[in-house]
Formats: structure tokens, C-alpha cells, sequence
């Protein structure tokens, strides 16, 4: 089942991250917008959530919302 | 039985103020008080040793209750950053500081966030062992002497501080049971190279949070306890933000996570006693939980209970 923007903005309220959502709708770079801090929690919540391994080297390729969703539709 | 009796510590009177770091690091004020919340570290002068800092505790805990030095049988110093190369090991030359007589055991242990823990449980296992019966536990890890002051990641968070606990047959508080995990695959996550001390935060964010949570868990399970029979989880200060996503994971009320972090920093192995310290006295607090993790990767917990 593939998974769509609205999963990935729930899942970064459920970990208590501070955004615009109308900034991340609009692709906006979440390793720019966010501090290392909030952008580990996230991507922590998106391994676990979907069962997946982000390798450091792959963030630059996922960094805005449209490359997170592909790549977790990608992997499932 | 032998336990925790007495908790002292030594905090240095320099201090090195985070909030003048702001613009160089490009971080707001804040991220720095809800994300790392430290405003400022303690620092130990550059003449400082280790062992001095922990012959400063010590005379602490002379001061807040009589110690009988003569007594004394075993003194054990948790730290990586030792006096000189660590040859001699500290706790000899804090033996010899303090004027102690030969019959005493005296030995490091080698373990950074999780310290705390482990020495518990080696110090009074070693002294039960060898029928001894007056300990000196002491942590002191100034992190001062490998911070790249220029590094984002590492200088807005360490504090030098020391502690000295007394362990004795008249005690405040046991060790109930503990448990103590290992990845050593993953030792790189944090590490001193160079003489300077490189984090990945991101690896010992995903560490801290996915290995405490289940430890505490399951060490709560094996013992027929729940969460809601602990009165204070004393977990170590790494982050306000780890502290924050502990609490969260183990949906601990935050009245029950105390924090010291703010003007003191990651203290290394001695966050836990410095906290600890607090509760000596207060006869409501029964259970408490002590949690530590961090370089190795290693971390400990144990369950305490008010004798």
C-alpha cells in the first residue's frame, strides 16, 4: 500500500516537531527548515514506521516530502 | 548489605556561557534552552586535574557528613579522562592525595554516560566480596580536556563536574537489580581521535532512543514492577531533547524525569549522582530508577530502593 504526503506530516506532529505545513508542502528542504534534532527524530519515526533503513548518504536524496514519500513507496 | 550511603559533588567556579555561542553556531535562543538546554558548563581550570576534582568532592562529603578515613577500604574513579595518559590510574594518585593507608583497594573504571551505573554494581559486588566495608565511588570526566570548543555538535553540551559517593553498611539506598547492554559495532558513533572528541548525532539520537526505553521496560518487567511504582526515573542528562524523547517513549510524567542540565551540562558519569545527591534526604522517594548510556555504546540501568 503506498503512502502519501499527509502520512508523513502526521507522523512529524506525532513526534512533537514544530513546522510550516504549508512550507513542507511545497518541498521545501526539511534538512534546511529543521534542526538536526527534529530532522533525526523524523527520520528515526520513518524507519520505524515503515521498517526501513535510511542510510546517512541517502538523506540529500530524500530531503523534501515528494523524495521521502517515492522512497518509502519505493521500499514497501 | 552494602549501598549508597552519602552523595557529594564538586562543581568547578569557571563556566563557559552557551549563549555567546548563539551567533557563531547559527542557532537561536530557542533551540538552545528546549532542544540542547544548557545555558552554561562548568569548567575546570587548566591546572585542574582529575583526581583533584575528585579530592574536591571528597572533602564535600567530609563537610555534608563525618567520614571515617581510617574506615575507608576501597576507593574506585569512573573516567576516560584521567590525569596525564591515565598511568598512573587515578584512583592511586587519589589515594595518595587523600593521605590514605595502605590496606585500601583502589582501581578506575573505564566507562563514560553509562559509568555511573556499572560502578555501582562493581563496587558494592567487590566490597561484598572482599568483606569490606567503607567505599568511595567517585566520577570525574571533564570532557573540557577534548571538546573542540569550535565543534556545534559536542561544545554546547558537556560540563566538568565530579562526585564522590559513600558506600556503607549503613545505607540510604540498595541496588535491587540492574541489567547492562553492549554495541560495541557502533563504537565510532562517539569517540575521541585525535585528542578530540567527535560525535554522530544522529547515530546516538537513534541509539538513546530505541535501546533506554526497552532496557528500563524490560528491567521494570523482570522485577514485577510497573512504571507507575517508581517514583524517579534519573536518566542521563545527555540532551533536553533525549530527555524529552525518553520520556515521551516510556510516556514517563516529566515530574519524574528531574533535569539539571541547564547550568551544568552533560556531566558524563556524573549527571546521575548529581542528581541522585537530591534525593538522599527525601524519605518519600522509595524506588528510583537510574538509567545511563552513551559512549561505547553501552548502556546500564538498575532500580534503587530506599532501605
Amino acid at each position: 500500500m503506498s503512502i502519501g504526503s499527509d502520512e508523513i506530516i502526521k507522523l512529524m506532529k506525532k513526534c512533537g516537531i514544530e513546522f510550516s505545513e504549508r512550507r513542507v508542502l511545497k518541498n521545501a528542504d526539511l534538512t534546511e527548515m529543521l534542526d538536526s534534532l527534529d530532522m533525526a527524530n523524523l527520520l528515526l519515526a520513518l524507519e520505524e514506521n515503515y521498517n526501513i533503513l535510511i542510510p546517512d548518504e541517502k538523506i540529500k536524496d530524500i530531503a523534501n516530502i515528494s523524495a521521502m514519500v517515492d522512497f518509502i513507496n519505493s521500499k514497501s | 548489605m552494602i549501598g549508597l550511603q552519602a552523595i557529594s559533588c564538586y562543581i568547578p567556579e569557571g563556566w563557559d556561557d552557551n549563549r555567546e555561542k548563539l551567533e557563531v553556531f547559527g542557532i537561536d535562543h530557542d533551540f538552545l534552552i528546549n532542544k540542547i538546554g544548557v545555558i552554561k558548563k562548568p569548567r575546570k581550570s587548566a591546572t585542574e586535574e582529575t583526581s583533584d576534582m575528585c579530592v574536591k568532592a571528597y572533602k564535600a562529603l567530609a563537610k555534608k557528613i563525618p567520614v571515617e578515613q581510617e574506615a575507608i577500604d576501597c576507593i574506585v574513579v569512573c573516567s576516560q579522562n584521567p590525569d596525564g595518559h591515565g598511568l598512573p590510574h587515578v584512583s592511586a594518585i587519589v589515594h595518595g592525595k587523600l593521605g590514605l593507608k595502605d590496606r585500601v583497594a583502589a582501581f578506575d573504571i573505564s566507562l563514560g554516560c553509562s559509568g555511573y551505573v556499572y560502578a555501582l554494581s562493581v563496587i558494592t559486588s567487590f566490597m561484598k566480596e572482599n568483606s569490606l566495608r567503607m567505599g568511595l565511588l567517585f566520577t570525574a570526566d571533564p570532557y573540557s580536556k577534548i571538546i573542540n570548543n569550535d565543534d556545534k555538535n559536542t561544545s554546547l553540551l558537556f560540563g566538568d563536574a565530579a562526585t564522590a559517593t559513600l558506600l556503607s553498611e549503613d545505607p540510604v539506598y540498595c541496588i535491587e537489580r540492574s541489567s547492562f547492554c553492549t554495541r560495541g559495532k557502533d563504537y565510532r558513533s562517539l569517540i575521541c581521535e585525535n585528542g578530540t572528541l567527535q560525535m554522530n548525532g544522529r547515530a546516538i539520537f537513534n541509539f538513546s532512543a530505541t535501546c533506554v526505553p526497552p532496557q528500563v521496560k524490560d528491567l521494570l518487567n523482570a522485577s514485577g514492577y510497573t512504571l507507575e511504582d517508581i517514583d524517579i526515573f534519573i536518566m542521563h542528562q545527555g540532551s533536553k531533547y533525549i530527555l524529552d524523547t525518553l520520556s515521551k517513549r516510556l510516556k514517563l510524567d516529566p515530574q519524574k524525569v528531574p533535569s539539571n542540565l541547564l547550568n551544568t551540562g552533560n556531566t558524563v558519569s556524573s549527571s546521575i549522582p548529581l542528581i541522585l545527591q537530591n534525593y538522599m534526604n527525601d524519605t518519600q522517594t522509595r524506588k528510583i530508577v537510574i538509567s545511563g548510556f552513551g559512549v561505547g555504546l553501552s548502556w546500564a540501568t538498575s532500580i534503587l530502593n530506599r532501605i
